[in-house]
């Protein structure tokens, strides 16, 4: 339950810094909720054994009470409250409220056990609809049922006695399915993070809720991400480094060196400071430090919010995907379709943009197109700029592009280059992609992105993560832009789950050659 | 009651909550769904569902009148839609959705405009801003609309984002492309003419002649072969040849071969720091063309509009600029048009089939503004104007204003007003109509054929945004029974969302306004929503006929009839 939360936390670390949910008061609530839960279950268990008397009967509804309404009050003041125990909670109180009614007037609410059935039904019909896909999902779906079973506990409590072994029976396997669950969120401590695994967990900062990235949480240089530039972030109270924005990647960024195994990372905003688990487990991952850090930590982003659990071995940048290769073969024979005798070549020293421009290169030379490299040479004078760098070499040639500096031709970005802070830089970009990000299953990614880690940025690495499979289906050029002036600055749309706010990638060709 | 029969009363109930609980009323399970669906150029299918309700055919109910809404999903995943409800005087169901026909598949269009008038046996052209498509719909059997045809971005490669469109008399239509080419480079016209483009969303638009069937018949050049003013036309990136061809509004005059459009904005800028403060993305010009032959508009002339008496302390807040909509006379013994700019001027020019078209600003938002709140009024400069509409007969001109400019007071107050031009047109080639003065920009020119405030609606809109799009109700009920057009407007809709990702956005209702007959305005307060007191039909709602999809942006409206219920 949400008071498990915070109490896992609190014990871990056993220091005040180490509160990642809630406020002292929310805390102060959580204890009389977990107190009440232990005397609403022993009721239940002792029910068969002890008379059921009036005062019982008002200990019981009590106990209900207090477990639901305290929860109700978490939920309804949480900054960032699970997905479904909201619709849980509601229909629960209505369910305690007629357990509350019986003990109170017995004879003459004969009612009540309809109300109380009903809307326990509705909590479960309710409970049926939220999603687990992710690790806060499951947490969320089983804080709900836990509070179900309070209200069925609830229920046997205060009902007329019957001697039905298998009502007696079922009641207390109920009660010690509560109490075993809510020992599981308590003690096993589910937040905890999974040794290896990046993670991306809620934190409070600065007197707001936010959440926070680490990747790959493997021994040594990690790259964390938070929403906000100036955060500050690290292991040591003393030296904590500031976050800030990297070219092409949403968000501030830092570098933080973890210990191997369990510590704790620290992020300050605002004089508020706040603690995060990591286990970086014992084997040193993949490196993050270069440009291509937050491509690579958009990837493992799109994998957790998948549900999948594992380490981060690799990272895009290692690579040159052969279909990525295909489609900027495919991209050279349509710029040379297009008339154009020379192009401006960007790319950097990773693995995979050095790869691509040889692929760019060969393709060049069999169309008796003049291949320019920016910005070791002079731009080419004419012509479009095709882009293979990294997200970082990428926004410093599109902003190259959009004030002149490099040809005004329009710009050709390799299919990695998806991504919004690419796109919003007026630079005419054309992107091969082999699904439209306007497609039923990106849009899927873009949603579960937005549940599982809402100041996470989509990606083609992160939806490629994400799907886990290679798309077969041939490569067409999409056109990329912001499609609307900012009139107003204060102001801003809630357009839900979308590739690039406020823009648009359309697609503007058929099928590309040898794609 | 025995205990068996009280128990299983009771999983009666239980089961019944439980469906209740898990899937809530359905709104798709009362609807009746038709589908249609064309082929695109890109070999896909391409589908438009209706879902209507037990509302769209009622039996004993006189012929009805229909409003067409435009909106999007607010949830960028969820299905665009035409709404359409019934804006019949007298029905029973009036304000009442009775089918919303769902864009299947292509989420995110960003509806935009429909054309601004339909005449029976037109499709409807209807626009989405960030797919670069448009839907033509056939609503000859409403209120169930079909798909006709689809034209994608492909299909017009020298334009991008389309905006408006105007439907001539032989069925197809112009639709104004604010951006550039989907390619950056060098685009070739329909009519043989290159010019190179900054790219998709970027510069030069274009205008797109569109058959009934979605096909693209023709692309024509809105910039012009030598280029414009690099100071006063921003392009990003810089173009060999700059341009400030980004049309928005578009009208046609068929009788006299003329079309007028209005450019907006290189409508791809946010506030970047590619761009240098108080550049000039926001365009102070109208382009009017030659369309004798319709399939090849040729670009006759463009005009600046003049900058007005005002002075704001923001240089991007005077009169001239953005242009967002023209508006033509209607009647044969004129051959003015209007225009109108997002700071607050209404422009006139006498005569579009001139060489030089002279453009005057004849009105200011101020003086609608000051009727409202003759004490410390909204400032015009930042307020939005937007929609811009001749009556049929010229006798009124009706414009949407979105808000009051920013930081002025009651600037969460829109305006739909009608000003009286019959003075100004009366004038002929000669009017003397000019706002030259502050006194003017507050009360309205002071030469007697100034355009005279008929009558004013303030609307309330907490939001970012406000009022934005307007249709005029060109349908009367005949003693015949039938419905007939007529050239008296006695209403209007209005929609109040502008485009959320500008950061104007709008409270999303779709308003109608009464027009008397010497042109005063009054909300209809009987147009609302069912139980509600309120005026107005709210886009934001739960449930929709095609189900529980949440609340949806309105944008352009548009007043149609089913072709058996019009003579």
């Amino acid at each position: 339950m949400w008071f498990a939360v915070a109490g896992a936390a609190l014990g871990q670390h056993g220091h005040d810094v180490a509160q990642v949910d809630g406020s002292a008061w929310a805390t102060a609530v959580r204890v009389p909720v977990l107190g009440a839960l232990v005397v609403l279950v022993g009721t239940v268990l002792l029910r068969s054994v002890v008379p059921s008397g009036r005062v019982v009967r008002v200990v019981a509804a009590g106990g209900a009470v207090v477990v639901v309404a305290g929860e109700a009050l978490l939920t309804a003041v949480s900054p960032r409250p699970l997905d479904g125990v909201g619709a849980v909670v509601v229909p629960l109180a209505l369910a305690v409220a007629a357990v509350v009614a019986v003990v109170a007037a017995p004879r003459r609410l004969r009612t009540a056990p309809l109300v109380a059935g009903f809307a326990t039904v509705l909590a479960l019909g309710q409970l049926g609809r939220v999603p687990v896909a992710t690790a806060g999902e499951r947490v969320a779906l089983v804080q709900a049922a836990l509070l179900t079973g309070v209200a069925a506990l609830a229920w046997f409590a205060v009902a007329p006695v019957r001697r039905a072994p298998a009502a007696h029976a079922v009641a207390v396997a109920v009660a010690l399915a509560v109490l075993a669950g809510t020992a599981q969120l308590t003690a096993v401590e589910p937040w905890r993070p999974v040794a290896g695994v990046p993670q991306v967990r809620d934190v409070a900062l600065g007197g707001a809720a936010g959440r926070v990235l680490v990747a790959p949480q493997r021994p040594g240089w990690n790259l964390v991400q938070v929403a906000e530039a100036g955060t500050e972030v690290g292991v040591d109270p003393a030296r904590l480094v500031p976050a800030a924005p990297r070219p092409g990647a949403g968000g501030a960024w830092a570098l933080v060196e973890l210990p191997e195994g369990r510590s704790t990372l620290l992020l300050r905003r605002g004089g508020e400071l706040s603690a995060v688990p990591v286990d970086t487990g014992t084997t040193v991952g993949p490196d993050l430090t270069s440009p291509d850090g937050p491509e690579c930590a958009g990837a493992a982003v799109g994998a957790l919010v998948a549900g999948r659990v594992a380490s981060l071995e690799s990272c895009p940048a290692d690579h040159l995907d052969p279909a990525d290769a295909d489609a900027l073969r495919a991209v050279v024979a349509f710029v040379a379709g297009r008339g154009n005798r020379g192009v401006t070549l960007v790319a950097d020293d990773s693995p995979r943009s050095v790869a691509a421009a040889e692929v760019v290169l060969d393709a060049a030379r069999l169309r008796g197109t003049a291949v320019t490299r920016w910005p070791a040479s002079e731009p080419a004078s004419t012509g479009p700029v095709l882009v293979v760098a990294g997200w970082a070499g990428a926004e410093r040639a599109l902003r190259a592009v959009a004030t002149g500096e490099l040809p005004g031709g329009g710009s050709y970005v390799a299919p990695w280059l998806l991504t919004a802070p690419l796109l919003t830089i007026p630079a005419g970009q054309l992107v091969p992609l082999r699904t439209g990000p306007q497609e039923p299953e990106p849009l899927r990614y873009v949603a579960a992105l937005r549940a599982g880690a809402p100041d996470a940025t989509a990606s083609a690495a992160g939806y490629a993560a994400w799907r886990g499979a290679p798309d077969d289906r041939p490569a067409r050029l999409y056109a990329a832009s912001s499609v609307t002036v900012q009139l107003s600055t204060t102001g801003h749309a809630h357009g839900g789950a979308t590739w690039f706010p406020g823009g648009a990638v359309t697609p503007v060709s058929g099928p590309l050659d040898g794609t | 009651m025995s205990t068996a029969r009280r128990a299983l009363t009771l999983l009666i109930v239980l089961l019944t909550g439980t469906a209740v609980a898990v899937t809530g009323p359905s709104a798709v399970g009362q609807a009746t769904t038709t589908t249609s669906s064309v082929r695109g150029s890109d070999g896909r299918q391409y589908s438009v569902t209706n879902h209507l309700t037990a509302e769209a055919r009622v039996r004993g109910e006189p012929r009805r009148e229909w409003l067409l809404v435009w909106a999007g999903a607010a949830d960028a995943t969820g299905p665009d839609f035409v709404a359409v409800l019934d804006a019949t005087e007298g029905s029973r169901t009036r304000g009442a959705v009775v089918n919303t026909a769902t864009v299947d598949g292509l989420t995110g269009n960003e509806p935009h405009h429909v054309q601004y008038l339909w005449h029976k046996g037109q499709r409807v052209y209807a626009g989405g801003l960030m797919s670069d498509t448009v839907f033509v719909l056939d609503v000859s059997r409403l209120p169930e609309v079909r798909l006709a045809g689809v034209n994608l971005p492909a299909d017009t490669p020298c334009g991008s984002v389309p905006d408006a469109f105007w439907v001539l008399r032989d069925g197809t239509a112009y639709g104004s492309y604010m951006g550039g080419p989907n390619v950056s480079g060098p685009c070739t016209y329909s009519n043989g003419e290159t010019r190179v483009g900054n790219g998709f969303a970027g510069s030069p638009g274009e205008v797109v002649r569109l058959a009934p069937d979605g096909r693209t018949l023709a692309e024509a050049p809105a910039a012009t072969a030598a280029g414009e003013d690099p100071a006063s036309c921003l392009n990003v990136p810089a173009l060999p040849l700059a341009t400030c061809a980004n049309p928005h509004g578009i009208q046609v005059r068929e009788d006299l071969g003329r079309m007028v459009t209005s450019d907006f904005f290189e409508v791809r800028h946010l506030i970047a720091p590619n761009v240098p403060p108080g550049a000039n993305v926001a365009r102070d010009t109208v382009r009017i063309f030659d369309i004798s032959d319709l399939d090849a508009p040729e670009l006759l002339s463009v005009s600046k509009m003049p900058d007005g008496p005002r002075v704001e302390a923001e240089p991007a807040e005077e009169e001239p600029r953005p242009v967002m909509e023209t508006t033509v006379t209607n009647r044969p013994e004129h051959r003015g048009a209007f225009a109108s700019t997002m700071n607050g001027a209404i422009y006139y020019t006498p005569d579009i089939t001139a060489a030089e078209p002279r453009w005057r600003q004849v009105f200011d938002d101020a003086a609608a503004f000051g009727a409202v709140f003759p004490h410390d009024p909204p400032r015009s400069g930042g307020s939005a104007g937007a929609w811009l509409q001749t009556s049929p007969d010229d006798r009124f001109l009706f414009h949407v204003v979105l808000r009051g400019g920013p930081g002025s007071a009651h600037a969460e107050t829109g305006l739909v007003y009608a000003l009286d031009i019959r003075e100004l047109l009366r004038s002929g080639g000669d009017p003397q109509c000019a706002v030259d003065t502050l006194a003017e920009v507050a009360a309205g020119g002071a030469e007697p054929d100034c355009p005279a405030l008929a009558g004013v609606v303030p609307v309330q809109d907490p939001t970012t945004g406000g009022p934005h799009w307007g249709a005029m109700d060109n349908f009367e009920l005949g003693r015949d029974g039938y419905y007939h057009e007529t050239d008296r407007i006695r209403r209007l809709a209005v929609s109040n969302y502008f485009a959320a990702p500008t950061g104007l956005d709008g409270d999303h209702r779709v308003c109608l306004v009464n027009v008397g007959p010497r042109g005063d305005l009054a909300l209809d307060r009987t147009f609302r929503d069912r139980g509600q007191s309120r005026p107005c039909v709210d886009f934001d709602r739960t449930r929709w006929p095609h189900g529980a999809r949440g609340p949806a942006r309105p944008h352009g409206v548009l007043f149609a009839v089913a072709d058996r219920d019009v003579r």
